[in-house]
C-alpha cells in the first residue's frame, strides 16, 4: 500500500513539512506568551474567550500545522520501525500502522476544530 | 580521521596486552584472547598482530596485504573505533597507566574466523550502484578513439570520493547500516555520487533511479561517523548529502548536468574562429593572410 | 555444500543499539553523532506528546469549555504532567534547533564545505565547516530556549 508511493516523495514531504512546522510552531509557541494578550501567566493565555477566538479565527493555520506535524512524526516513526528490520510482514504492519495512527489523529484533530463552541 | 601527531610519535608502554576477540567457524566459540607482546617505538597493530601470529599464536588469522594503508584490506576495531590496523600506532592507543588494546573484527559485518570478515554484501551493494562510466556512444566507449574533455575545476568536484579504498570502516561505524539490511551504506553512496558528479558520467538517470528506493540514500541521517573514521578523508557524509539533495532536483525535475564530449586530438588543425558580428575589420587586412604572414624580424634574428 | 553450510559465521551487526549509542566513535571528536541519538530520542518523545497534546485538546470538542479548564489547571506549578510537559518541551527545542541545521545539510547540502584534496592535518571537509559549529550553536540554543519555555511556564 504504502509502497505504492515512491519513498522519494515521502522523504521529500518530510523535509518540506519541517520547513513549515519550524515557522508554524514558533507562531503555536509565540501565542502562549502572556503580554501578548495583556494577561497575568502563561495558564491563563488559555482562557477560553482566546482560544476560542485564536480557534475560529487561525482555524486553517492550525489544520496545516496539524498535518504537518503528524505527518512529520508519524513518517519518521515509521521510517525509524523500517530500518530496524526488513521482513515483509513486519514493513506491512508497520505501514498499516503508519496509516492508521496519521487519519486518527488527523481525524480527532479537524474535530477539536470544526466543533468547538462558544464559551 | 585526524592524526593526533604527539601520540603518534610517542614510545610505546615496553609490553602491551592485547586482547584478541576470537571466533572459531568450526564450533561457533566466542572468546576473548590476551596476548603480551614486546613493542618497540613506530610499532603498529598490524606489526604487533604479525608478530603475535609468528612468535606467539599461530591460528591468529587477520588479513592484510600492503601494510601502508593503499590496500584496505586490514580494517579491524581498535578499543572501539574501527580503523586501519596498519594506520594506527600502537602508541597511540596504549598508555602507560593502561597498557591494554582490544581487537575486535569489523562492526555489521559477518565474521568468518577470527578477525577476518566477509565483504561479499559490501561488494554487492558497490555493484548495485554500477560503479562505472556509462555513455552513450558504445562504440567510443568500447574502443576509445578520442578522450573526453575534463576540466580541473570538474575534476575537483569528485576527486576526493575517487579516493575510497573500499576497507569497510565507514560501514562499521553507521548507526543506519547496523541495523537496517537494505541501507547501501556511506562506502557505495559516496560512489555513487563520484559518478554522478563525473562530467564523462552520461547515464546518471540510471544511476539515481536505482538510488531513489526505500532503504538508499534517504536513510542517511547525517550521523557523520563515516566521515570520522574514514582513512582516507573520502567525507562519504557530505557525498551523500550533495546525492540526496541532487536526487530531490531530480524528482522536481530541475536536474540539469552538464555532461562533457570528446575532445579532437590537438594535432588536428581547428578551423578559425569567425569574428563576431560587432567586431570592425581595418581596411586592407586579410586575416587568412596576417595568420600566414611572417614576423618582419626572423626569430633567429631576436635571438642573437 | 558451500562454505556457510559447513561453517558457522558470526552476525557481528550492532543492530538497534548503535541508533541510541555512540558505538565506534567518540563523541569529542564526532558530535554529529550525539545530535543524530538525540534528535532520534527527541522525535520518538515529540511523537508521543503530538498524540497526547491533540486528544487532550480534543477535549472542548467533546465536553465543553468547564472540562478543558480543569485540564489546563494540571500544568500550573510542578507536578507530574507539567513535568512530562517540560520534558517535551525541552525535546521540541533541541529537535527544532537541530531541525533547522539537519534542513541546511540535509535538504539544500549547504553548511558541508566544498570537496577538496586532502591535506594534512586530513580533516575531513564537512567535519569542519560551518555545519560543526551549528552543531555547538544548536545545543547552547536549544537550552537557552528550553530555560525560556520553563521560565515562561513556571515562573512568569
Amino acid at each position: 500500500m504504502m509502497s505504492m508511493v515512491r519513498p522519494g516523495y515521502l522523504s521529500l514531504i518530510q523535509y518540506v513539512s519541517a520547513i513549515i512546522l519550524i515557522f508554524l510552531i514558533s507562531w503555536h509557541l509565540i501565542l502562549r506568551f502572556p503580554p501578548l494578550h495583556g494577561v497575568e501567566s502563561f495558564i491563563d493565555t488559555m482562557k477560553p474567550e482566546i482560544l476560542y477566538e485564536e480557534i475560529t479565527v487561525y482555524g486553517v493555520l492550525l489544520v496545516l500545522l496539524l498535518v504537518a506535524a503528524v505527518f512529520h512524526g508519524v513518517n519518521g516513526i515509521r521510517s525509524m520501525l523500517l530500518e530496524w528490520s526488513s521482513n515483509k510482514y513486519w514493513t506491512l504492519i508497520v505501514n498499516l500502522l503508519a496509516i492508521i495512527v496519521f487519519l486518527v489523529l488527523i481525524v480527532v484533530g479537524i474535530h477539536t476544530v470544526l466543533y468547538v463552541t462558544p464559551p | 580521521m585526524p592524526i593526533d601527531l604527539k601520540a603518534v610519535t610517542r614510545k610505546p608502554p615496553e609490553t602491551v596486552r592485547f586482547y584478541v576477540k576470537r571466533f572459531d567457524p568450526e564450533t561457533g566459540r566466542v572468546w576473548w584472547q590476551v596476548y603480551e607482546v614486546k613493542t618497540y617505538r613506530g610499532m603498529t597493530i598490524l606489526d604487533a598482530l604479525l608478530k603475535i601470529k609468528s612468535e606467539i599464536d599461530h591460528s591468529l588469522s587477520f588479513r592484510y596485504s600492503c601494510r601502508m594503508g593503499v590496500c584496505g584490506s586490514c580494517g579491524v576495531v581498535v578499543n572501539g573505533e574501527p580503523r586501519l590496523a596498519c594506520q594506527t600506532q600502537v602508541a597511540e592507543k596504549a598508555t602507560v597507566s593502561k597498557p591494554e588494546i582490544r581487537v575486535e573484527p569489523l562492526y555489521n559485518f559477518i565474521v568468518l574466523r577470527d578477525l577476518i570478515t566477509d565483504f561479499t554484501e559490501f561488494f554487492e551493494k558497490h555493484r548495485r550502484i554500477k560503479p562505472y562510466i556509462i555513455r552513450r556512444d558504445l562504440g567510443e566507449r568500447e574502443k576509445p578513439t578520442l578522450e573526453y574533455s575534463q576540466s580541473p575545476e570538474e575534476l575537483s568536484q569528485y576527486y576526493e570520493y575517487s579516493l575510497c579504498i573500499m576497507c569497510g570502516l565507514c560501514d562499521a561505524s553507521c548507526p543506519v547500516y547496523a541495523s537496517d539490511k537494505l541501507f547501501l551504506g556511506p562506502q557505495a553512496l559516496a560512489q555513487a555520487y563520484r559518478f554522478i558528479a563525473d562530467t564523462r558520467d552520461e547515464m546518471w538517470a540510471l544511476r539515481l533511479e536505482e538510488l531513489d528506493k526505500e532503504g538508499s540514500t534517504y536513510k542517511c541521517h547525517f550521523a557523520a561517523s563515516c566521515s570520522y573514521v574514514c582513512p582516507k578523508v573520502v567525507d562519504p557524509a557530505a557525498a551523500i548529502q550533495r546525492l540526496r539533495s541532487i536526487l530531490f532536483k531530480y524528482k522536481l525535475r530541475l536536474y540539469r548536468k552538464k555532461v562533457s564530449n570528446v575532445v579532437p586530438p590537438m594535432e588536428v588543425k581547428a578551423k578559425p574562429t569567425p569574428l563576431p558580428p560587432e567586431a570592425t575589420v581595418i581596411e586592407n587586412v586579410s586575416l587568412e593572410k596576417l595568420e600566414e604572414e611572417k614576423p618582419l624580424i626572423p626569430i633567429d634574428k631576436l635571438i642573437e | 555444500m558451500t562454505i556457510k553450510s559447513r561453517f558457522k559465521v558470526l552476525d557481528n551487526r550492532l543492530g538497534v543499539k548503535a541508533s541510541f549509542l555512540p558505538i565506534g566513535v567518540t563523541i569529542a571528536g564526532n558530535p554529529e553523532r550525539l545530535a543524530f541519538i538525540l534528535h532520534r530520542i527527541t522525535g520518538i518523545i515529540l511523537v508521543g506528546f503530538i498524540a497526547a497534546h491533540i486528544i487532550s485538546t480534543n477535549t472542548l470538542a467533546r465536553e465543553g469549555w468547564e472540562a478543558w479548564i480543569e485540564e489546563v489547571r494540571n500544568l500550573e506549578g510542578l507536578n507530574p504532567i507539567s513535568l512530562l510537559f517540560i520534558i517535551a518541551m525541552g525535546a521540541l527545542s533541541f529537535h527544532s534547533i537541530n531541525g533547522i541545521r539537519l534542513i541546511m545539510v540535509e535538504f539544500l547540502s549547504l553548511w558541508i564545505g566544498r570537496p577538496e584534496k586532502p591535506k594534512p592535518p586530513y580533516d575531513p571537509p564537512s567535519l569542519k565547516s560551518f555545519q560543526r559549529k551549528a552543531i555547538y550553536a544548536t545545543f547552547i540554543l536549544a537550552l537557552i530556549a528550553w530555560v525560556a519555555i520553563i521560565y515562561v511556564m513556571l515562573i512568569w
